[in-house]
């Protein structure tokens, strides 16, 4: 898995996942997301699209970055969940936990409209 | 659910012995979703399954060897015409039956899902800690039928 990182114009950080997301993988995705919430600055959108697999891993680490970024009162918004992580959200009674946009465009929006 | 294919009559027995390596979780990923998709199970089929297991590897590789990457896991698939059964076996700590019961999911934390994930997707779960040594996982799901005319 490999994670890239943009900034948009309004200091929104994006992360774009690639790859699957499992216990191989955790430690550097949770080292990448808590630097980019610290540094962040209106709010972070994860960009779920690429990630074909995530297990509780995963979502253990999406937990602690919504905790973060509640903690710096910024925004976290979850996007393009495949049907893996769809899966894995609903065992874990976890949708309305999170923030969920349909795409990239209307989580920034969400966050935009907040500032 | 898959159908069960015509010419599983008899119980078939696929096994796979795999370092404690969590390199290998996509191997094994890989591995059932093919087998799975052979045996007609469907997507949604497919996709619950693979997770359960690939949980039970991870939790094997942390809990039970405790992250030793170097030890032993043995997987088995037993194949019969109303059930699909996986087996690992570990060689590892014996799991505390306390941490293997699922939590209550009100309480929003990281740690613990894999097990409610395991019991939520498998119909059947067990621990078979007879042996004195490791410990056996059994998940079994069953596998509907086709159905016949009156």
């Amino acid at each position: 898995m490999h994670v890239t990182i943009e900034t948009t114009q309004h200091s929104i950080t994006i992360l774009h996942l690639h790859g699957d997301v499992d216990m191989k993988e955790v430690t550097s995705f949770r080292q990448v997301l808590q630097t980019a919430i610290r540094d962040a600055g209106q709010g972070v959108v994860v960009e779920l699209k690429r990630v074909p697999f995530m297990d509780s891993s995963g979502i253990a680490v999406l937990i602690e970055g919504l905790k973060w970024s509640r903690e710096r009162s910024i925004p976290f918004i979850l996007t393009h969940l495949t049907p893996s992580v769809q899966m894995v959200m609903e065992l874990a009674h976890l949708e309305g936990f999170f923030t969920i946009a349909e795409n990239l465009d209307d989580a920034l929006a969400l966050i935009t409209q907040r500032c | 659910m898959g159908s069960a294919p015509d010419h599983v009559t008899q119980p078939e027995r696929l096994t796979l012995s795999i370092p404690s390596h969590p390199r290998y979780l996509r191997v094994v990923r890989d591995f059932l979703t093919s087998l799975l998709a052979e045996l007609g199970f469907s997507h949604q089929d497919r996709m619950g399954m693979v997770l359960a297991v690939n949980e039970a590897y991870a939790n094997v590789i942390e809990h039970c060897y405790q992250g030793d990457v170097t030890q032993r896991v043995d997987l088995a698939v037993v194949i019969e015409p109303a059930v699909i059964t996986i087996e690992m076996r570990d060689y590892g700590v014996q799991p505390d039956p306390a941490c293997i019961e699922p939590r209550d999911l009100q309480d929003v934390r990281p740690r613990g899902l894999g097990t409610h994930f395991m019991r939520s997707i498998m119909d059947d779960i067990t621990y078979d800690l007879s042996s004195g040594t490791g410990t056996v996982l059994r998940m079994s799901k069953r596998r509907s039928l086709p159905c016949t005319s009156p």
